[in-house]
């Protein structure tokens, strides 16, 4: 391995380049020979400096509990065995499956984190096969870029962080700045280059972003659409729809909704919304930067199609920022090769149609289920397939709910390419070998591809209208605003709505980095934000545990109190599992995303605490 | 490799508080680079916002006159260091300072105490926590510098545009 390398952050899809050094004898800060971070790289959008996930990636590589054998599991226990006798396994489960039940009852989610060439890999073996179902299992992700292809938005996009730097008038939809600190340099760039800057930040609650935004533009939890279609509403009235194919579709579609609707119901005052509309088309350096996690919105494919329309009717460039390193470039792997159309199930109908016994064996690379969605669905499919398959570099909710665990390679220890947010494709290089038995995905994808092709091939079926049209993207943004209306209307006093967690969702979620050390240190167990309000009505203070109760289960967690909270709005970690199990499985019947809309709850104190 | 002689260092960290985002990648990166210790604290404002608190390497250090083991010491560089052979972990050190940037846990059973990551600084880099800041909020500014500009305001940066944090 080389004395220095420099490599890609996994954790989002900014693309930070690491700066992985060798520690130098006799520093008493680091062993000889181990890596260590050295943030001198002036390169990649975050010039030198790395968010707290970033830092702590080393620890993902030399991590005490790195899986180092496949495991096969015998009842409750998982045994340590060769990867001869995996392979062998699984090869011959997959057969048998295949054999009885054809191959379109095996599916295939991907995480996040894999290469494109690994996308391509697996895409080679759903075709050996002969399966439809593939799919990147990354819920908020495939929400945002589903939501943007069903727009049929083609805005230019922002190809490099010193693009941003420059721009007079931007407008954050999402909590950027929680998602991928390091981008909070340039936007602040962009915000204190010039004092009439319009800097604007969408968001329900005052997540670290929205504390930035000048205006911060606060709508009403899960009526970011709502806010946002009032925003292309105003700026079509003024648009030349020559060269936008689908404003057609948008007039007739927002024609239905008046101004007024739509301030009622996100809550949005309409002269502000117009006042940032009008800054984006002045432009002349406008942008729309999108993060695919919101804090508190339901639909995110509307959210982000909606953003991405704004932009394209403003003139403004996009910038769309994923919780995945490489979930846009697996994305579009998969859409190459024709795995992007309607005939495969989405992940969160391959969960489904496990249950009721449509699909019987589940290979899932690199990717969490179990802690990615609510509910306790994806365990319980991934336990009552007939077989489960998880590569995984630390063991986690997935890992105990397989039925074969291979043990995968991190970021640090492969090679590849994947493609970040700025669309340039940007290419890996290992600083370290994997620990053990470990293998990279993309090896471990090939060897199972080997032994499926013996057997008959299939080709793929054909890809059905992967990029949809505006039409259906306006018929459900049109049921969207209806039901919510509704609900809103409907909403029973006493009941709260439970967010996720902006602050804390990105170290100590229960996900991969909820493993590492500083997460722990730096937040020892989930909270439940209320407001000082809130927090005053029920009695309680920092510290104290409160029940919390969801029609679909209940939970104890302790209380934060946080001032950026509007009323009636708490807010817990989504990913950690005793969350998870308040939140209903919803998914949306047409465009198949899981819907992942604050659940309303009820709190009751449960007993004095110590006070923080 | 012979080191370097040591030279007064006057450079400080300093704080932009207009650009802080309360992301702690600061406090990531300083545990990352002194064996899993986080040796700064985050300063909580009123359930608002999450700030560094910076030790500042006092001309007439509290911590250094508390100390019963005379643990702590100026080196060469103008830094106030903890030895770690003789710091028994009294946590003295951490009531006596008056800016309370000195955490009271202690994981390796000696004092948290900031060494400016003299490693770096020696070398001619800045401390991990400023070289990681993802904000461009922290810096590591020459004293008189700062002192002579009107922002500055006891290790921290203030005005330097008019931002509403709450």
């Amino acid at each position: 391995m080389p004395d220095a390398a420099i490599s890609i952050c996994p954790f989002c899809s900014m693309g930070c380049t690491w700066r992985l050094g060798r520690a130098a004898a006799p520093a008493y800060l680091g062993e000889p020979g181990v890596p260590t971070l050295d943030y001198t790289t002036g390169e990649g959008p975050n010039r030198g400096s790395l968010c707290a996930k970033g830092n702590l990636s080393l620890e993902l590589m030399a991590h005490p509990r790195r899986l180092e054998s496949p495991l096969l599991r015998q009842g409750d226990r998982l045994r340590p065995v060769g990867w001869t006798e995996a392979l062998a396994f699984v090869g011959n489960e997959l057969a048998q499956v295949r054999e009885i039940h054809g191959g379109g009852a095996i599916g295939l989610l991907l995480g996040p984190q894999l290469t494109n060439q690994e996308a391509t890999a697996a895409a080679r073996l759903a075709r050996a096969i002969g399966t439809p179902h593939v799919d990147l299992c990354e819920p908020e992700d495939h929400a945002v870029l589903r939501g943007i292809e069903l727009s049929a938005a083609r805005p230019e996009t922002v190809v490099s962080v010193e693009q941003v730097d420059t721009m007079n008038a931007l407008l954050v939809v999402g909590d950027l700045l929680t998602l991928a600190p390091c981008a909070a340099r340039p936007v602040l760039n962009a915000r204190y280059r010039e004092r009439r800057h319009t800097v604007a930040v969408l968001s329900p609650t005052k997540t670290r972003t929205a504390w930035f935004g000048r205006p911060a533009l606060h709508s009403e939890p899960n009526a970011e659409a709502a806010a946002l279609a009032m925003m292309l509403a105003l700026a079509l009235e003024s648009a030349d729809p020559r060269g936008l194919a689908w404003a057609e579709d948008a007039r007739s579609a927002l024609a239905r909704w008046t101004v007024t609707d739509l301030e009622h119901q996100s809550r949005l005052p309409a002269d502000r919304a117009a006042a940032v509309v009008q800054a984006l088309r002045q432009g002349p350096a406008a942008g729309v930067l999108l993060a695919s996690q919101f804090g508190a919105t339901a639909r995110l494919d509307l959210v982000a199609g909606l953003a991405a329309l704004l932009a394209d009717a403003v003139g403004a460039r996009l910038l769309t920022v994923l919780e995945g390193a490489n979930s846009s470039g697996i994305h579009a792997t998969l859409a190459a090769e024709g795995y992007a159309g309607r005939s495969g199930h989405t992940t969160p109908e391959l969960l489904e149609a496990v249950m009721t016994g449509n699909v019987r064996a589940l290979l899932v690379f690199g990717a969490d289920p179990v802690a990615a969605f609510p509910g306790s669905l994806a365990a319980r499919a991934m336990r009552a397939a007939s077989l489960s398959v998880a590569t995984a570099a630390l063991p986690g909710p997935a890992v105990e709910a397989a039925h074969v665990v291979l043990p995968s390679a991190v970021f640090g220890e492969k090679s590849g390419t994947i493609r970040g947010a700025f669309g340039t494709p940007a290419d890996l290089s290992p600083v370290m070998a994997p620990p053990g038995q470990a293998r990279q995905d993309l090896a471990i994808l090939d060897a199972l591809a080997a032994r499926m092709a013996s057997a008959a091939m299939s080709p793929p079926e054909t890809a059905g209208d992967s990029h949809g049209s505006a039409r259906t993207f306006f018929d459900e943004l049109d049921l969207f605003l209806r039901s919510e209306g509704r609900e809103a209307a409907s909403r029973e006093p006493g009941t709260h709505l439970l967010v996720a967690e902006s602050s804390a969702t990105n170290a100590a979620d229960g996900s991969l980095t909820g493993q590492l050390s500083w997460a722990r240190y730096a937040y020892p167990e989930p909270l439940l934000g209320i407001s000082p309000a809130h927090a005053a009505s029920l009695g309680v203070r920092a510290g104290d545990r409160v029940r919390i109760r969801s029609d679909w289960g209940h939970t104890e967690l302790p209380v934060r109190i946080d001032h950026g909270l509007p009323e009636g709005v708490v807010t817990a970690p989504h990913r950690d599992p005793a969350v998870r199990g308040l939140v209903r499985w919803r998914r949306e019947p047409t465009v198949r995303t899981l819907d992942l809309r604050p659940e309303r709850v009820s709190l009751e104190r449960v007993l004095e605490g110590a006070h923080a | 490799m012979p080191e370097a002689a040591p030279r007064v260092v006057t450079r400080r960290i300093v704080l932009d508080l207009d650009r802080c985002t309360g992301c702690r990648a600061c406090g990531a990166a300083c545990h990352v680079g002194h064996h899993e210790q986080t040796n700064l604290v985050p300063g909580v404002v009123a359930d608002i916002a999450i700030l560094p608190v910076h030790c500042r390497h006092c001309e007439q250090p509290a911590c250094a006159a508390a100390c019963p083991r005379d643990a702590l010491y100026r080196d060469g560089s103008g830094f106030i260091r903890c030895s770690e052979l003789l710091c028994v972990g009294c946590h003295t050190c951490s009531i006596a300072c008056p800016f309370g940037v000195i955490p009271g846990d202690l994981t390796r059973h000696v004092s948290p105490k900031c060494d400016l990551c003299v490693d770096r600084v020696v070398a001619g880099g800045s401390p991990r926590c400023v070289a990681t800041c993802t904000s461009g909020a922290l810096s590591f500014t020459d004293l008189e510098m700062s002192a002579a500009s009107p922002e500055y305001v006891g290790g921290r940066i203030q005005s330097r545009a008019i931002v509403r944090r709450a």
